[in-house]
């Protein structure tokens, strides 16, 4: 039967709960995040993620499998991705060997059965061999489902996938089964908890988001990026930290084609420390631009504000 | 609790945010998870089942500010320093056992509303004047003119009689004590009425607002686009982006077609290989569909101009669905304007194409030859061609000739008149030959037949 994950773990008491156990995870999350994870793990609800690249779309899920100890099982959406390569497949090599190997068997079965008919009829005893579990593929989502004690299946940039697969995602994420035609429908042993991800290339259908609970993830504020610099590149000295987010902050006020996300942040924060860089200043950020900004544009447009960026960033640190 | 989160629902889906039935079940069940207790907590987890885009999330926003918005009911104690406000709640304190100590007073102030004023208590009084405001039937406030009388309204429910009665009763009590009470009560009365002020104009930019832009939406869809004035355009804009969005995703589905039916031999084998050859896994010819391409081409003399922007307007909205769109202007001569519309915003490229195409009386015969010079040859049978004019040639050359080379090559070639049907092939409007060239012609006067002009030519060419 199927299992709830609700009346097990205490990790999942309350939100500040998950909020200090992510923490001590290494990820820094804002009250937001932390409620959207509670609510979607009592109310055994997706949540559907959306923000800029690089804030921690991916590494929420991730963050979540290890929070509570559970496998991860992740699906790369892209342009054709279908039934096959996200669901189930048949294992055609296997059907084949074993018809041949059975070749033998079938004669002695068959043996003195008196036309094609009777045949058959012995043939349909044996039921639908070929296609049962046991010649099922497992691929990301069925594995998702079969897990005994749960697992966090992250459906990654949903946007990137087909209006038809979309659809065909309805049936596993409101009722957590799937209906393999030959066998029938196969319901989740244990609920996943299900994270889908989306870059806002297009929009999702309303069907789909209907589904999910909904969590925007924006840039960070400073205040939240400075706890996380400090938890993922704990090596840069304080200075340096608050003057480098404070840039980043800065910059992402700039009109450009793609602003820095944490990512670049964190990137820059650990080139800064090889460099053994303890504060900003001109010659060591106009060389390591490229690392935050990765268009030629948007590097020369940076460069052009470059001193006043700096003088701000010296007068609020 | 149930019932004011219903009408929250409601007020949200007033202000275009949808809804529907499951999510709001969704959305209580959310409610008894997490309780009433905080409310940030509450703003974040209803967030996260009512509001499902960064654009719907604003508005959730400002709605639950304006619905829950429980803080601004704090009397007093807003602008001052903390000093002050030490001193006066140890006055406050002081105060009540003053009144406490003069039993006059005490039953002088003995009325709930009263009671409830000198206690001070932000959530009473929010409690309070909610109730007041579910039983005036504030639903039916529609005007700005109505405040006034709702406010009223308010007040009479909340029976501020109360105070008025208590503040006579301490005018016969001659007393220190009794005067200083009397001044904090008429203070408190005051803001009172001031908060039930915001309360009822608060609620009227909650739904009555909402409501009378929906109106305002339908008359402007419905309305003669020649005939709005300048002041509407912002609005219109908004509303053509809202309606392209609408269509565009009613029509982005179809764009694969798979041609189910022919085998790829050759991937099929190759694909098999490891399986003996033996064909399992069968691959069927794909047919990729080309992306159509769409040539507007525009009057944008100045009778006609007004339309030529919202046609324009409408196309470049839906560069999700017809990523290839060009655009031409003429009035007496023909120029291409789709770098500009690559290159500005949309407003901008139409000011900057009607500016430098738009001086001088329609010459349908030479805008028609230059347009087939600049580009008859890169029209083929996957390209529409709309044309948007009212065909008055001024008595020149028709030239349809070269609208029929058009006709010949491309897929379809669309004509949209602004005029009635009815004044047209008046005077010297050419369009019943200019008909004879095009594989359809209507009429295109307000907003809601262009949407559905444009809802036709995107069935049409996907």
């Amino acid at each position: 039967m199927t299992k709830t994950l609700s009346d097990t773990s205490p990790l999942m008491e309350d939100a500040e709960t998950i909020r200090s156990g992510f923490d001590s995870l290494g990820y820094i999350a804002s009250r937001d995040i932390s409620t959207a994870v509670y609510l979607a793990y009592h109310l055994e609800k997706p949540i559907l993620i959306e923000g800029p690249p690089g804030v921690g779309k991916t590494e929420l899920a991730k963050t979540v499998s290890m929070y509570l100890n559970l496998p991860l099982v992740r699906l790369q959406c892209y342009e054709g991705l279908d039934e096959a390569k996200a669901l189930y497949e048949w294992k055609y090599g296997k059907q084949l060997l074993y018809t041949q190997v059975l070749k033998e068997q079938l004669g002695d079965i068959l043996k003195g059965a008196k036309g094609l008919s009777e045949s058959v009829e012995r043939l349909h005893e044996f039921g639908d061999i070929f296609y049962s579990e046991d010649f099922l593929e497992p691929r990301p989502l069925l594995k998702a489902m079969r897990e005994e004690n749960g697992s966090v299946l992250l459906i990654d940039e949903i946007d990137k996938a087909d209006y038809e697969f979309e659809s065909m995602l309805l049936e596993i994420l409101s009722d957590y089964q799937i209906s393999v035609p030959e066998i029938g429908t196969i319901k989740a042993v244990s609920k996943p908890m299900v994270f889908l991800t989306s870059n806002n290339t297009r929009d999702i259908s309303d069907a789909l988001k209907r589904r999910c609970l909904h969590l925007y993830i924006p840039f960070p504020n400073g205040d939240l990026e400075n706890r996380i610099i400090d938890s993922r590149v704990p090596e840069a000295s304080d200075k340096l930290r608050d003057q480098l987010v404070e840039f980043i902050q800065q910059l992402r006020g700039l009109d450009l084609k793609k602003s820095p996300a944490v990512s670049e942040t964190i990137d820059w924060a650990r080139a800064l420390v090889l460099l053994h860089a303890d504060s900003l200043n001109k010659e060591i950020v106009e060389q390591t631009l490229n690392v935050i900004l990765k268009f030629e544009d948007d590097i020369q447009t940076a460069k052009s504000e470059l001193a006043t960026l700096l003088n701000s960033v010296k007068k609020n640190t | 609790m149930q019932t004011k989160l219903v009408s929250f629902i409601g007020a949200l889906r007033k202000h275009d945010v949808r809804i529907s039935t499951s999510e709001t079940l969704d959305a209580m069940r959310v409610m008894a998870l997490v309780g009433y207790s905080e409310r940030d907590t509450v703003k974040m987890a209803l967030a996260s089942t009512l509001a499902k885009t960064k654009e719907e999330k604003a508005l959730f926003d400002d709605c639950f500010e304006l619905f829950y918005g429980g803080e601004r009911l704090k009397i007093n104690q807003t602008s001052q320093d903390n000093d002050k406000a030490n001193n006066q709640e140890n006055s406050d304190v002081d105060l009540q056992q003053q009144i406490a100590d003069n039993p006059l007073v005490k039953a002088a102030l003995d009325s709930p509303l009263v009671q409830m004023l000198m206690e001070n208590d932000p959530a009473k009084l929010t409690a309070a004047m909610a109730k007041a405001a579910s039983e005036v039937s504030m639903e039916k406030l529609r005007y700005f003119t109505q405040t006034g009388q709702y406010s009223r309204k308010l007040l009479e429910q909340l029976d501020t009689r109360q105070i008025d009665d208590s503040i006579e009763q301490l005018q016969g009590i001659q007393d220190s004590t009794a005067d200083f009470v009397i001044d904090i009560l008429q203070n408190r009365k005051q803001q009172l009425r001031e908060i039930a002020k915001q309360q009822v104009e608060e609620h009227l930019l909650l739904t009555a607002n909402a409501e009378g832009r929906q109106l305002q939406e339908d008359v402007l869809r419905s309305a003669k686009l020649s005939s709005l004035e300048r002041k509407h355009f912002d609005q219109l804009q908004e509303l053509v982006r809202k309606l392209a969005k609408k269509l565009a995703s009613r029509h982005s589905q179809r764009m694969h077609v798979e041609k189910r039916g022919k085998l790829d031999v050759a991937k099929t084998l190759r694909k098999n290989v490891h399986l003996d050859g033996i064909m399992f896994e069968t691959y069927w010819k794909k047919k990729r569909k080309d992306q159509p391409k769409v040539i507007a081409l525009c009057d944008v003399s100045n009778s006609v101009a007004a339309y030529a922007k919202f046609l324009l307007l409408f196309l470049y909205s839906l560069s999700d669905v017809i990523p290839k769109v060009r655009s031409f202007c003429f009035s007496n001569r023909t120029g291409e304007v789709t770098d500009l519309f690559n290159k500005y915003e949309a407003a901008q490229a139409m000011e900057m194409s009607f500016k430098q195409w738009g001086q001088g009386s329609s010459d349908y015969g030479q805008s028609l030859v230059d347009f087939a010079d600049i580009c008859l040859e890169q029209i083929d049978n996957n390209t529409t061609v709309i044309i948007l004019g009212d065909a008055r040639n001024n008595h020149g050359d028709a030239r349809l000739d070269v609208l029929q080379k058009v006709y010949n090559r491309a897929k379809t070639v669309i004509w949209l008149n602004p005029e009635r049907r009815s004044q047209w092939n008046t005077g010297d409007s050419e369009m019943h030959r200019y008909q004879s060239a095009s594989h359809f012609s209507t009429e295109c006067q307000s907003l809601q037949q262009l949407e559905r002009i444009v809802d036709k030519l995107l069935t049409l060419i996907r």
